[in-house]
């Protein structure tokens, strides 16, 4: 049976470089011929989980301290703040289950996740938990963005202000718009 | 050196199952560890009590991200679904029916993966993309319920072979990673500038302990970050060689180990050094587990010596069962091995 042998041993060179070549495509940095390929591999890369970028601290880490927040203005003009989960001041222990919130306020500085922001916003709207005759809302996404100090420097300014990063604005007209 | 013999040999020539098995009992532990840290934050990320509702998975996952958790989102379903795909986690650690275990783990990670696109990180990605590769290798051929089976019905308790191909896609795999982190780090300068890990050190929501202090010693700072770069270059390339494969296996388990304290990415490094141990030849992983082992501490050296070299596969071995030194091989016949057939 050496033809069958030889014929799986085709189908799956085949396969190995069809793999190798997206897995590579995917990985080398944007780039005309990048941009060119990466939507014919899309189909194979994104349905199946294999998609990945290695970017963590790279080029550069990120040294902000980012926290995400959100203010709401109410029908009546009544202003609430809303925090998201923070995991800086707990102990490594339950900071380390806890590492998604963190990487969650990253990915919505990033544009790609834009219509996420929206979500993270109705989601506030949520946990505020505002009556119908509360609504219009107007809610702002933002992140509080407090930099590190300059290389060489073992502490930060407490005095130092945060950032403000505005993420995005949006108009609820009812409550049926948050609660789907 | 004929170049389709060597992919021939590099893709398909059989090698011992024991590296790849052990790697599955501690990448299974480790899939377990996962499923162990998202039951504390599950409703959030991955039910309509949480973060997202309705078609918002959806939407967020676009058209090609599929997972039934997508329109299955109530707590109870997803509760069920975290139970059945721990089951299948502790079969495949097990190695009972791995095969089918091993395909079930991949989907069950994969429903969670893409249900969750909003905090997915390199963590995540590893598994998903290292439980795709075990799903298409043979990891239950060895240290499994699966090859005991199987030995009691052969009748003997001989080493299996497997073919390797999806395991060395593995390997690469882990190559591109460090070879892609790094030539990335190289476009920005903090990491050839030494100060990368001064701000990672200041990022208090992403790091792990306060390591404030050791700002004040900016060399120190420099050593760190740029002897991770280089330790990174070099893991994409010296795992492959036997001679330096256990020093930067080494470097690199360090390089994770100093990582733990600095950030809060949990599971990321376990992974990357759990894969070092398909890179291994079963003598190096015999000596590896002997490390381990607490009877070797106290025993007498020359016991040890003699009990590795009786493991040592005879000539007629077949080709590729060492793991990876196709091209010296090739070029040193006396060196290689299986010429018989």
């Amino acid at each position: 049976m050496a033809w069958r042998r030889t014929a799986w041993r085709l189908a799956i060179s085949g396969f190995v470089l069809f793999h190798l070549t997206a897995t590579v495509v995917w990985n080398i940095p944007n780039s005309p011929l990048r941009q060119c390929l990466i939507p014919a591999f899309r189909p194979y890369m994104l349905p199946l989980g294999l998609w990945q970028s290695w970017w963590m601290f790279a080029p550069d880490p990120m040294g902000d301290t980012a926290v995400l927040e959100s203010e709401v203005i109410d029908a009546k003009g009544m202003r609430h703040i809303y925090a998201f989960p923070r995991v800086a001041d707990l102990p490594w222990w339950k900071k380390l289950p806890r590492f998604r919130h963190p990487k969650f306020t990253c990915n919505l500085l990033i544009d790609e996740y834009a219509n996420q922001r929206e979500f993270a916003g109705r989601y506030v709207l949520r946990q505020i938990g505002l009556q119908p005759d509360a609504y219009p809302v107007h809610l702002s996404l933002y992140c509080q963005i407090k930099p590190p100090p300059p290389p060489g420097q073992p502490f930060i300014d407490p005095l130092t202000p945060a950032r403000l990063h505005v993420l995005g604005t949006y108009d609820f007209a009812a409550l049926d718009e948050v609660r789907p | 050196m004929n170049p389709l013999r060597t992919w021939n040999r590099f893709w398909f020539g059989a090698i011992s199952a024991r590296p790849l098995g052990m790697f599955r009992i501690v990448f299974g532990i480790l899939v377990l560890a996962h499923l162990a840290f998202i039951t504390v934050d599950l409703d959030y990320w991955y039910t309509d009590a949480g973060l997202l509702q309705s078609d918002q998975a959806r939407l967020a996952a676009g058209p090609w991200r599929f997972s039934p958790l997508q329109w299955v989102q109530d707590p109870t379903s997803v509760r069920c679904v975290w139970g059945a795909l721990t089951a299948v986690a502790v079969a495949f650690v097990l190695g009972w029916r791995t095969r089918i275990m091993s395909i079930l783990l991949y989907l069950g990670l994969l429903s969670l993966y893409h249900r969750n696109i909003s905090s997915n990180c390199g963590p995540d990605q590893l598994m998903m993309i290292t439980s795709f590769y075990m799903m298409l290798s043979p990891c239950g051929a060895a240290l499994s319920l699966d090859a005991r089976r199987a030995a009691l019905r052969r009748g003997t308790v001989a080493e299996p072979l497997i073919i390797p191909w999806a395991q060395r896609l593995l390997q690469i795999q882990l190559c591109l990673i460090y070879l892609a982190t790094a030539a990335f780090k190289c476009h920005g300068s903090t990491w050839l500038g030494g100060t990368a890990i001064h701000h990672v050190i200041f990022n208090h929501e992403v790091g792990q302990l306060n390591l404030e202090w050791l700002a004040g010693y900016p060399v120190v700072i420099s050593v760190l970050s740029q002897t991770a770069l280089l330790v990174e270059f070099a893991l994409a390339f010296l795992l492959w060689f036997r001679p330096t494969r256990k020093w930067i296996a080494l470097a690199g388990v360090l390089l994770h180990a100093g990582i733990v304290p600095l950030v809060n990415v949990p599971l990321f490094g376990e992974q990357m050094a759990a894969i070092y141990l398909v890179f291994l030849a079963p003598d190096e992983l015999d000596a590896l587990l002997g490390f381990f082992d607490p009877r070797r501490w106290f025993g007498r050296r020359g016991t040890e010596l003699q009990a590795l070299s009786a493991r040592l596969d005879p000539a007629c071995a077949l080709d590729g069962w060492r793991q990876l030194e196709l091209a010296f091989d090739a070029a040193d016949p006396a060196n290689r091995i299986g010429q018989a057939h």
